[in-house]
């Protein structure tokens, strides 16, 4: 679903060698980037009647692993999505995904760049370069992590926070923004995380 | 507020007229694109200016060239008439697509466009034009046709059959650098429910300015003045931080 | 089937497409519209060998000239009219992208101070009015607009309608004048026009020398002048004219024009002419703004925008020589380089054909012609060599483009 192009693009642009996986091949790395643009119970109906779904949850098991997710690619992580009715996700990090926001008058998708904090906590101090830089955002849903503790970064919409990054505080982390679209900045946040992963 | 530069591409240049007349070619596109990445520019909207005249959209390889190089999100126009239009248009790199004279012939096909690829994937295109006080038309083929259709109307509908964002271009104020069409805004400000992007008669600073305190979630589209270097990328964005 | 109807206009039997551009080698050359009774007119001339036509072959050696030495040239020529008061050249036009440029440039980057003077459209559009008044209040320039007697105008429109399918014979008769006889009358030895004919496949031994062809100007008994394909004698008799009432149409005598040395010359000779430029100036400089619709029969919205009728011109050359607006337009932007050839042809397929039914009301009141006669007068013009009728309609026998 969706441009998945660009995020090829740019992970090869930070040097790396992506492959496209569907569900007959087999994993050949030890990190996973879920793309996504479209609706959540489009995508979770997609991922379980190919059986991907049980594959990455597998995936996630080994530490060694990484699972990144972008956007609805980050949405699909948590346990459930409210979009269109109540769907499943992969349940990788701990909490629901609900509609970004119901004030009159706002405009979805919330589109553009928006400031984004990273809070400071050890395990993630490899992003603390990132906090209060600019990343494009395309969205209308927003993820509430159950953990406080899993709520890596966030970002404000008609100045009501919401999470921008999460993680389940080992090996699956997401963000709401696309990084492979925010330019130059979006490529180092792209290339460290996987760096720091791959160590 | 996005800044946007809006490129109408014409055999691999860059074009500029005025009204939407006028073919004068301003460089090579990829120089162009290139140079706006460069400066920090937040998205780019590229419009192949005469598909709809020659029946064709020919911009797909130049999006997969510059795709590879360039990571901000681009929205493609021109042309784009079917669902496998749009599906080569992603597949190329694009991130978005523009669609406007294939809604006002069939508006269905946006709702199987959305369906298809996702709201936030489709944005529509309206090339406005005033035909009496406080009036105005949605234009077809390049700005060039009437429709008959009333542009309140218009927005209705295609805010029901569905679509990401809606790309407003003033045809009387385009290529002028005289400002925004701010009546224009300003008639059809409540009625849009989704993101707005203004475009057409930008000349200075203080046009952007003006949208930015006024109309703050709306975001702009500029080619004039940045492809006669009338203005800075970098002091435009630096205005509205 | 007669064959013969060809020869009214002398055009070539076999049609011939310039391999540059799209015009046809059936383009008259613009003559005499005085002289001849029964209008007739050569093709554009083709090298039998080359397949380009004329002004393509002008355009190659435009690439050779050297437009600095033109413009000293220019600088020359207007020092020694250049006047501290009162008017030094006369500019004529509508207030288009062409005149509009001519005017304006030559007053605001090269100093002279023109006077601008129209003939007026047979009917003024909204656009073309607005855009004409423009001309002098955001242009900054003085103008003398000329009305014929639309009664007496309109008589010889008709005439040449009905009789050669030229409607705008009179007019441009009428426009031709205006400027020489300004000139004489407030003794402004010097007309500038703006585009070379040449540009528009004319005998290219214009192109070299900027004066104009004084062959309009000659004329010997007043009362034989042939307009709309009548003499006036005839015309006076018919409807009840007197001789001055033919006046706008009396080009000036030539001998009066060289005593006063009066001379024509061409912007387009001096100064590289790119009309599409002309409008981007005249859009920043005299308030000029192209029309909200594209012109009926071709693609632009900035050309031929000020009269209703102006569209009728370009659909009678479309049936008489298979050459519409399209067609004109596209090639002259092939030759500027603004569209390929292929575009081009594209764009004759999608719009030379178009019939201009805006204003057809208006024209035919303006002819005062039922729609019948009006078709029953289109068909009698269309040449066996050039149309067939097939299962009731009408087809180009060749065209530039593949069905």
């Amino acid at each position: 679903m969706g441009n998945i192009e660009s995020l090829k693009n740019a992970i090869c642009k930070i040097g790396c060698d992506p492959n496209f996986y569907s569900e007959n091949n087999l994993i050949k790395s030890n990190i996973i980037i879920i793309p996504g643009v479209g609706a959540f119970n489009h995508a979770s109906e997609l991922l379980s009647k190919k059986k991907i779904n049980e594959k990455i949850i597998q995936f996630s098991n080994d530490k060694n692993n990484i699972v990144i997710g972008i956007c609805l690619g980050m949405q699909l992580l948590f346990e459930i999505g409210m979009e269109n009715g109540q769907y499943q996700g992969l349940g990788l990090i701990k909490g629901n995904t609900d509609i970004l926001s119901k004030d009159i008058g706002v405009r979805l998708p919330n589109v553009g760049w928006l400031k984004t904090e990273i809070v400071q906590i050890k395990k993630f101090e490899f992003l603390s370069k990132f906090n209060q830089e600019k990343f494009y955002y395309i969205h209308s849903f927003k993820t509430n992590p159950q953990n406080e503790t899993e709520r890596i970064g966030h970002a404000y919409f008609n100045n009501k926070k919401f999470c921008s990054i999460a993680s389940n505080n080992h090996n699956v982390i997401g963000t709401q923004f696309h990084p492979e679209k925010s330019g130059e900045i979006g490529l180092e946040f792209l290339e460290t995380i996987i760096k720091h992963f791959q160590n | 507020m996005r800044i946007i530069a809006r490129l109408d591409v014409k055999n691999n240049f860059v074009i500029k007229g005025i009204n939407l007349e006028g073919l004068r070619k301003i460089g090579e596109v990829k120089n162009i694109t290139e140079k706006y990445y460069k400066e920090k520019i937040d998205e780019l909207l590229i419009m192949d200016s005469v598909a709809s005249l020659y029946g064709r959209n020919n911009l797909f390889d130049f999006i997969k060239g510059i795709s590879k190089e360039i990571f901000v999100p681009i929205t493609l126009g021109g042309g784009i008439r079917t669902l496998f239009d749009i599906e080569k248009a992603l597949n190329s790199g694009a991130d978005k697509v523009s669609i406007n004279s294939q809604a006002l012939l069939e508006p269905k096909f946006l709702q199987k466009a959305t369906q298809n690829f996702g709201e936030s994937t489709i944005v529509v295109s309206i090339e406005a034009k005033k035909i009496a006080p406080k009036t105005w038309e949605p234009y077809k083929f390049c700005g060039r046709e009437r429709t008959n259709i009333n542009l309140n109307e218009w927005l209705n509908t295609i805010q029901d059959f569905g679509c990401g964002e809606i790309l407003l271009t003033s045809i009387d104020k385009e290529g002028t650098e005289a400002g925004f069409d701010l009546s224009l805004l300003n008639s059809i400000y409540n009625k849009i429910t989704k993101p707005l992007i203004i475009s057409g008669g930008c000349g200075k600073l203080e046009d952007i300015k003006y949208i930015y305190e006024n109309y703050k979630d709306t975001s702009v589209a500029l080619a004039s003045v940045l492809h006669y270097d009338i203005l800075n990328i970098k002091k435009i964005k630096d205005l509205i931080n | 089937m007669n064959k013969k109807n060809y020869s009214l206009y002398g055009l070539p039997e076999e049609i011939k497409f310039c391999k540059k551009c799209v015009i046809s080698n059936q383009r008259p050359n613009n003559v005499v519209e005085f002289k001849s009774k029964n209008n007739q007119k050569k093709g554009i001339q083709f090298s039998s060998d080359d397949s380009i036509c004329d002004a393509c072959k002008y355009n190659e050696k435009k690439k050779e000239i050297d437009w600095k030495e033109r413009e000293i040239e220019l600088i020359d020529l207007l020092s020694k009219h250049k006047k501290k008061s009162g008017y030094d050249c006369v500019v004529p036009g509508s207030g288009g992208k062409d005149s509009a440029f001519t005017a304006h440039i030559l007053k605001y980057k090269y100093g002279m101070n023109p006077l601008t003077v129209t003939w007026a459209p047979h009917m003024y559009t909204d656009i073309g009015w607005q855009n004409f008044t423009n001309w002098m209040h955001v242009g900054g320039l003085d103008n003398i607009l000329f009305t014929p007697n639309g009664k007496l105008h309109r008589t010889l429109t008709s005439l040449a309608f009905k009789n050669f399918l030229h409607p705008f014979q009179p007019f441009i008769i009428g426009q031709k004048i205006i400027g020489p006889l300004f000139a004489s009358k407030f003794d402004i030895p010097l007309i500038f026009y703006g585009e070379n004919q040449a540009e528009y496949g004319n005998p290219t031994d214009d192109n070299l020398n900027p004066k104009m062809d004084e062959k309009f100007f000659s004329k010997n008994n007043n009362e034989e002048i042939v307009l709309g394909g009548e003499p006036i004698s005839k015309i006076m008799k018919d409807y009840n004219y007197k001789l001055n009432d033919f006046e706008p149409y009396m080009p000036p005598d030539i001998d009066e024009l060289n005593k006063k040395n009066i001379e024509q010359r061409y912007l387009g000779y001096y100064l590289k002419w790119d009309s599409q430029e002309c409008f981007y100036y005249a859009a920043k400089h005299t308030g000029f703004r192209p029309n909200s619709e594209r012109t009926e029969g071709t693609y632009s919205k900035y050309a031929g925008i000020d009269d209703k009728i102006d569209n009728f011109h370009y659909y009678f050359t479309f049936i008489k020589f298979g050459i519409g607006r399209a067609t004109h337009d596209a090639s002259q932007e092939i030759r500027t380089d603004k569209i390929t050839r292929e575009e081009g042809v594209n764009l004759v397929k999608q719009f030379d054909a178009e019939f201009p039914k805006k204003y057809f009301n208006e024209f035919l009141e303006y002819v005062d012609i039922s729609k019948e006669n009006f078709f029953e007068t289109v068909n009698k013009f269309r040449s066996p060599h050039l149309w067939t009728k097939i299962n009731g309609e009408w087809n180009l026998n060749k065209k530039v483009f593949k069905s």
